[in-house]
């Protein structure tokens, strides 16, 4: 008997999971994403960031690119979990199976959430590469990818819901590249600026405003409640759009 | 009531507006009760439990302008998106009190408009990448606004100290006038006012002045001879005086019964730069002192371990010889009291042409409160002299290489804290005193003496870079109550520097970068496709085949 939380199964989570996630790695397109990924952040910290002419052992800039790497990266992820299951016709099989609509998304989710794992870890060559030539803080640095993770969790879950609107890859992909860019966006400095008064509610609705303190190495609440309460809402409207519909 | 909640729960729209509204409710509830802390090592945008204490209680909000340029040189990226993230760690933490936009007057006219109405001024910066060469004037600068008040950081960059720099204004502007710093005028060669010429560096606190203004506000020129000590005064500074006469020696005591705090800066013996002579101090006012446990020595201090050298034209253009003068005694940290907040953190001490300092506890009122702390020492290479003190150079350097005084190790700075006893218990008042003043410390005071009044003078302060300006200053945090400004000032974070390398390692490192990540996926890549393509070629009735055999 598998072990049961307000009656999801964790085995049937895990069986889509596990599914899911091979499935990223049956074809060649999971491994050209984790090395557009890598490619695209060593891109923005080693040429746009100036690494090298800052001459500092300091790896926030680093962190800060992740943020504009997701805008590209999280779609690309998020995009076939549930488009292409619509597309092929599976999606009719998934749900004759024993398994809830709840666990199946979790399961997804979770598929999705350790791909972007495997893809934070290709960029721990960076990190290496400096503590070989300096003496970074390993903390900060853990502080960098833990914020990460929990600001590319949020974009996965927008994604997930995204890819179950449309048949379509492609636009579940442009849906989700758009979204996550208006929340970007939301955080920069010159927008916020141009918000006035709005700007307190901009801030707060931005996902990379509430990463930037993550990506410091400080850890705050109020932003781990964010990501997760925002994760929770998009799953909820993953799960309520697949009642719905059905 | 079950049938009113499942039909509630099966209605999409009010279970998703619900959702909606239990999503902010948690993060609004998440902004009132939260926890945030740094997770580097060096605690680098660790802001002290003082600055926050301040920011919560301030009564208004101040608005902190950031006038940084868009584009910056590459070698100082870093420094700009630390300094912005410190900024942003204050608005954080502040509640909302502490308001903060980021103007850039290179590219907003409106902005440079308002730079140039608050004095803002760019700064001219220079960087060398492995392309080219570059100088470009840049905007570094912050401005506070609390009320009516105004407070400009230019050129934040060179600023060491950012959160002291920030918190200290910005308590300054929220408590005008509160705490105000007393200079005793008029009753030696040692003054306020702006050096005029090149010899007053010796005797003008105008660099003293200038360090404390921030917090402080203006040094008061306070004259025992014509009034009181003004009851606004919260610490007075004594420096190189040579008369005091009954009247102001009962003024400064009854300002040291009522709790009042000194700074003492005092020799025991007087330099007439004219004639190169050193004489003992009035006695007088070396009893004065002893009054209250800080006993002045009448001799000099000739330090031979750690000293600053004096620097003179030799007989060739541009020629600078460097003298050895152990009359300018450096104080080491080895030499500090560690376990005393101001000396704690700090590097040195200046100490030109200084006597030793002691401090006797007896004379004052024993109870818990009572504390002499010797601070500052000389090294165990110094010795002192009485007689036939000579300062000129030549000299003292002639002195110096012959001499073969027996050394030892001397105090050099005191600090005295505790209730005290009037001087004038037992001696006849002055005609001018009333005869009912306060016979013991109705509170209790604090006496921090060095033995040389050129320590706080700007030659003091220029010749230390500083130095000795802060220790004064952390002296003042802790006599007025800011004690946890002091260890805000000792807040110092560096960024761990990348080694020097060859343009071509650099490459070679990026190169590493970009393809080892490329060839693990590739490598991985292939083998996961070798053996798909291995288990696409066993026939599919095989599978059940190896199962058996297993």
């Amino acid at each position: 008997m598998s072990a049961k939380c307000a009656g999801i199964s964790c085995a049937n989570v895990g069986v889509v999971f596990k599914r899911e996630f091979l499935n990223y790695f049956n074809t060649p397109i999971g491994f050209v994403f984790l090395a557009i990924f890598s490619f695209m952040i060593n891109v923005l910290f080693f040429v746009f960031t100036q690494f090298w002419e800052a001459g500092i052992a300091n790896l926030d800039r680093f962190f800060a690119t992740f943020s504009l790497g997701y805008v590209i990266f999280i779609p690309a992820v998020t995009m076939r979990l549930w488009a292409e299951e619509k597309r092929s016709g599976t999606i009719e099989l998934l749900f004759t199976m024993p398994i809830r609509h709840e666990e199946a998304i979790l399961g997804k989710y979770f598929s999705a959430l350790a791909f972007l794992a495997v893809a934070l870890a290709s960029t721990l060559f960076v990190p290496l590469t400096v503590a070989v030539i300096a003496d970074p803080d390993w903390f900060l640095i853990f502080g960098g990818y833990i914020g990460a993770f929990f600001m590319g969790s949020a974009y996965i879950s927008m994604g997930l819901m995204f890819s179950w609107l449309t048949k379509d890859q492609i636009v579940a992909f442009l849906f989700t590249v758009l979204a996550i860019f208006v929340l970007y966006l939301l955080g920069l400095e010159p927008v916020l600026e141009a918000m006035g008064s709005l700007k307190p509610i901009a801030a707060f609705f931005s996902v990379s405003w509430h990463y930037e303190s993550l990506s410091r190495g400080l850890f705050d609440s109020r932003d781990i409640i964010y990501f997760i309460s925002f994760s929770a809402l998009f799953l909820y409207l993953n799960y309520r759009s697949i009642t719905n519909r059905r | 009531m079950k049938k009113v909640l499942k039909k509630f729960n099966e209605s999409p729209t009010i279970t998703t507006s619900l959702l909606i509204v239990l999503f902010l409710l948690l993060n609004w509830v998440s902004y009132g009760a939260y926890m945030r802390f740094d997770l580097s090592n060096t605690g680098r945008l660790r802001l002290t439990d003082k600055t926050k204490e301040i920011l919560k209680n301030l009564p208004d909000n101040v608005i902190v302008e950031g006038f940084f340029s868009g584009e910056v040189p590459a070698s100082h990226v870093q420094q700009l998106k630390y300094l912005k993230d410190f900024l942003k760690e204050y608005a954080a933490v502040s509640k909302g009190k502490f308001q903060l936009i980021f103007l850039d007057p290179d590219s907003d006219e409106e902005a440079k408009e308002r730079a140039d109405f608050l004095g803002i001024r760019s700064a001219r910066m220079g960087s060398i990448d492995q392309k080219k060469q570059e100088i470009s004037s840049v905007y570094f600068s912050i401005a506070l606004s609390y009320g009516a008040e105004n407070q400009i950081i230019n050129n934040v960059l060179n600023v060491r100290q950012l959160e002291y720099e920030l918190t200290s204004r910005i308590y300054k502007m929220a408590h005008p006038g509160e705490r105000k710093i007393g200079f005793l005028a008029n009753h030696g060669d040692f003054h306020s006012r702006d050096a005029q010429k090149q010899t007053d560096a010796f005797h003008s606190l105008q660099g003293f002045k200038q360090t404390i203004e921030t917090v402080y506000g203006n040094l008061v020129d306070v004259d025992t001879a014509k009034n009181d000590v003004p009851s606004d005064i919260t610490t007075l500074v004594i420096a190189g005086v040579t008369k005091l006469s009954p009247l102001d020696m009962f003024r400064i005591d009854q300002y040291l019964m009522r709790g009042g705090k000194l700074i003492v800066a005092q020799s025991g013996m007087n330099l007439s730069f004219q004639s190169g002579m050193v004489t003992p101090a009035a006695p007088e006012i070396i009893e004065f002192f002893a009054n209250y446990g800080v006993l002045l020595s009448s001799s000099m201090i000739y330090e031979k371990k750690n000293f600053m050298a004096y620097r003179t034209r030799g007989a060739l253009p541009f020629q600078v010889l460097e003298i050895p003068y152990p009359l300018w005694v450096v104080a080491v940290d080895d030499y500090m009291d560690k376990n005393n907040i101001i000396t704690k953190e700090l590097p040195n001490l200046f100490l030109p042409w200084t006597s030793s300092v002691s401090a006797d506890e007896n004379k004052l009122i024993k109870d818990s409160d009572t504390k002499a702390s010797i601070l500052i020492k000389s090294s165990k290479s110094a010795y002192e002299q009485s007689n036939n003190v000579l300062i000129n150079p030549q000299a003292v350097s002639i002195a110096f290489e012959q001499d073969n005084q027996t050394v030892s190790q001397y105090n050099l700075g005191v600090l005295i804290e505790g209730k005290f006893k009037s001087k004038f218990t037992a001696e006849t008042l002055p005609d001018e005193a009333p005869k009912d003043f306060i016979k013991e410390g109705e509170r209790p005071g604090m006496i921090l003496a060095v033995g040389s009044p050129y320590a706080i003078s700007n030659m003091g302060i220029m010749q230390s870079q500083g130095i000795n300006g802060s220790f004064f200053l952390s002296a003042l945090h802790l006599m007025n109550g800011m004690k946890d400004l002091v260890e805000i000032r000792s807040t110092e974070i560096e960024n761990p520097p990348l080694p020097a390398m060859e343009p071509a390692k650099k490459n070679t490192l990026t190169m590493l970068n970009f393809i080892l990540p490329l060839a693990f996926f590739a490598g991985f890549g292939m083998i996961v496709f070798y053996r798909r393509k291995k288990l696409a070629e066993i026939p599919v009735s095989s599978f059940g085949e190896k199962k058996k055999k297993k």
